[in-house]
């Protein structure tokens, strides 16, 4: 039980199940065959050597917040975007800012990156991993207080969402 | 008649997208461009997979995803490493 | 098709318009990449949950794929074409921490 438990971690287990689901809909039939040939197909991809290491946790409180502060964000966002096309003057002044993020975000920087290009008016130009600075291209340089304050708001949150285990708990 | 002016928007976001990726300037605008113009296309799949209720170009649309997303890494990595060499 | 489909798709399509046209009007390319890189994806998703909507529940799961693969990929996707022409050919723009972090600041 405790080598299930060391060689399946909750992360893991939840990958697992979300690549057979995407396998069935992909084959677009539920049967036994399919959800068999999935679930060999997730575990050989979902291991350390193969793809991206699934350990650690999952805890869905601030999951779900992430994902309710990113899906507002991509409908803000689109309706910023479309503010800006719509009316004839320009209002954009752009600038590039540098955000430092809390130095455990390192993990998480694809989901960072993915969030924070969906928020408004921001989108990630480089990662600085040694420092974990990032750096951002915004659409208004008078908002930028503001977006610096929502990019390590959401950092904070995919941080606490999917802690990193610590040391003594990898397996090896 | 719904499909049809809907169909008629996305060609006409495939046309602007068109537009750009010829005017270019640079590399990078006409491959997003081409992005954009993949998008378009995929959303009109969607469009007749809603007009029809038919599920049979929906594995098209994974497909084209994939390919779109390759195929901007691929070129954006092209872009960088042309300017090293240079 | 329903009226909610419609309403869906004929939305979905007016997002794309409003990024083909941000794509033609924004000066720079980094302008023209936010269009590209946020509106288009959202075009995508309400045209999709429009056709859901007149799919079985195999044509559900199967968009969902799709859609949750279009909106993570294209951001990585614009991200890199951003470091691309930051990297390349920079354009001047009024504050620029990146260019200045690094010391190719390009005035």
């Amino acid at each position: 039980m405790r080598l299930l438990r060391r060689h399946f971690p909750s992360r893991r287990v939840i990958l697992i199940v979300g690549l057979v689901a995407a396998w069935c809909a992909l084959w677009n039939r539920l049967s036994i065959a399919n959800i068999v040939s999935g679930l060999l197909v997730a575990v050989v991809v979902s291991h350390r050597s193969v793809g991206p290491a699934g350990i650690g946790g999952v805890r869905l409180r601030p999951l779900l917040k992430l994902g309710a502060i990113v899906g507002q964000d991509l409908v803000m966002s689109t309706f910023n975007v479309a503010y800006e096309v719509i009316t004839p003057t320009d209002y954009t002044e752009e600038a590039i800012i540098g955000v430092d993020l809390p130095s455990n975000a390192r993990a998480h920087m694809m989901l960072i990156a993915v969030a924070v290009t969906v928020t408004p008016g921001t989108a990630v130009i480089d990662v600085d991993p040694d420092t974990s600075r990032i750096y951002l291209h915004i659409l208004h340089a008078e908002r930028a207080e503001a977006t610096a304050e929502h990019v390590q708001e959401l950092a904070d949150l995919a941080c606490r969402a999917l802690p990193m285990p610590t040391d003594s708990e990898v397996p090896s | 008649m719904i499909a049809s002016i809907a169909l008629i928007v996305f060609g006409l976001t495939f046309v602007t997208a068109g537009i750009r990726a010829a005017i270019g300037p640079t590399l990078a605008d006409r491959v997003v461009a081409l992005d954009v113009g993949v998008v378009s296309i995929m959303s009109a799949v969607a469009v007749d997979a809603a007009d029809t209720g038919s599920t049979r170009l929906v594995p098209v649309l994974a497909v084209m995803a994939i390919v779109g997303f390759t195929a901007t890494v691929a070129a954006s990595r092209f872009i960088e490493y042309e300017e090293r060499a240079t | 098709m329903s009226p909610v489909a419609a309403a869906f798709v004929l939305l979905g399509s007016f997002v794309s318009l409003l990024s083909g046209i941000g794509m033609l009007r924004f000066r720079t390319p980094y302008a023209r990449f936010h269009a590209a890189g946020k509106a288009s994806p959202i075009a995508f998703l309400l045209v999709a949950i429009g056709a859901s909507l007149e799919t079985g529940w195999a044509g559900r799961a199967e968009f969902l794929v799709v859609a949750v693969a279009l909106v993570l990929t294209l951001p990585v996707a614009v991200h890199l074409l951003f470091r691309a022409v930051h990297r390349t050919e920079p354009v001047p723009i009024g504050r620029d921490d990146l260019a200045t972090d690094t010391g190719k600041d390009h005035d």
